[in-house]
């Protein structure tokens, strides 16, 4: 379905990104965490990530505008973005790039859990208790 | 000038409502991770502290949910869905929603809303929200042993919907700022019954966007009766 890199969380925010970070890595997947856009392209293009999960409101180019240039870059336009914002989504067909999940913070970790399950299935050595509320 | 003043206010509630998300992102999910037990056993003591940190998260949450819902009205972009509702439904799954809450409690809520009262169209789960308002505010002001009623019919060209409590009512002299943004009746602060006075002015911005109007019909020591009237058909 997708590549066989690491999930890539793309949050400036320190506390919220290890929080994602710790969510993914008990839910089993290899992950990478980066604190700005321009970041987050660079270690794409390396290392071809199976899924990113993206803010929006970051220093730098936002993440709309990350989302835009994955879309076009041979080899990453395939790649599933899970939008995980403060802002509420925009109405459907308004968003600059149609993500594949969106998440409003505060988000829970089954919220998370489902959609990860959902784009990328069950992967690693998952945690027994997430994997089967996440309906691994 | 006044109005720029206003425009201003709501602009910046919603920016702050907004930036609050933030920290309790972090607030509410280590907390979800220490309750889970992911970060090792729990006691007793220290479940029930998390718990209340959690329930308290969970009532900011609400409160930046209402504010921004209440800053939308007021600004005048509260998007609505604009598609046929089944009013029948609608009170059933208000009711449903609300049903945890009566656990441990000697509370009826009785319903009486015929199907098919006529042709309904606006935007169901923005009027959901008002009924799980008028609902929940019902709940929280009824004594043990009493019920709640909720009642539709048709009137010309209307649909009317009343929620009944047989509660603690409200002042008259307060009823009519009732609907008043962060308005709370006396009797729910000499109580010290939670809420945060944002529920009836979003409930009256949504009925209002729907082309309709709410109103009050209350008795102190009797109780409280909501009336929300509805157009029939479309929507303005």
């Amino acid at each position: 379905v997708s590549g066989p890199g690491p999930v890539l969380v793309v949050e400036d925010d320190g506390d919220i990104r290890d929080l994602l970070l710790s969510h993914l890595a008990r839910l089993g997947y290899e992950v990478r965490g980066v604190p700005t856009g321009e970041a987050a392209l660079q270690v794409a293009a390396a290392e071809r990530p199976s899924l990113v999960v993206l803010d929006i409101l970051l220093p730098g180019i936002d993440g709309w505008e990350v989302a835009r240039r994955l879309r076009v870059e041979p080899g990453l336009a395939g790649v599933p973005v899970v939008i995980a914002s403060i802002l509420d989504p925009p109405p459907a067909g308004d968003a600059p790039v149609e993500p594949a999940g969106y998440l409003v913070k505060p988000f829970r970790a089954a919220q998370l859990g489902e959609l990860t399950a959902r784009l990328l299935g069950c992967t690693g050595p998952a945690h027994p208790d997430i994997s089967s509320e996440s309906g691994c | 000038m006044h109005h720029e003043l206003d425009r201003a206010t709501t602009d910046f509630v919603a920016s702050v409502s907004h930036e609050l998300r933030t920290p309790l992102t972090s607030i509410v999910g280590y907390v979800e991770i220490l309750a889970d037990e992911d970060a090792g056993p729990l006691n007793p003591e220290q479940r029930r502290l998390l718990a209340a940190v959690e329930r308290n998260g969970q009532r900011l949450l609400a409160l930046i949910d209402d504010l921004l819902v209440l800053s939308r009205i007021e600004a005048g972009t509260l998007r609505l869905a604009r598609a046929p509702f089944d009013l029948a439904a609608l009170v059933a799954s208000a009711r449903q929603a609300v049903l945890p809450g009566l656990a441990g409690r000697a509370l009826a809520i009785e319903v009486d809303v015929p199907e098919a009262l006529g042709p309904l169209e606006g935007d169901a789960g923005q009027l959901e929200r008002v009924l799980l308002n008028l609902l929940s505010n019902a709940m929280k002001f009824s004594p043990e042993g009493s019920a709640i009623t909720v009642r539709a019919w048709r009137e010309g060209g209307q649909v009317h919907v009343a929620v009944a409590d047989e509660g603690i009512g409200i002042p008259f002299e307060e009823q009519s700022r009732l609907f008043e943004r962060f308005f709370r009746s006396s009797l729910a602060r000499e109580r010290s019954i939670q809420g945060t006075g944002l529920g009836l002015a979003i409930s009256k911005g949504i009925v209002e966007r729907h082309g309709g109007t709410i109103a009050v019909d209350s008795k102190p020591g009797k109780g409280s009766t909501f009336t929300i009237t509805l157009p029939l058909g479309a929507p303005r």
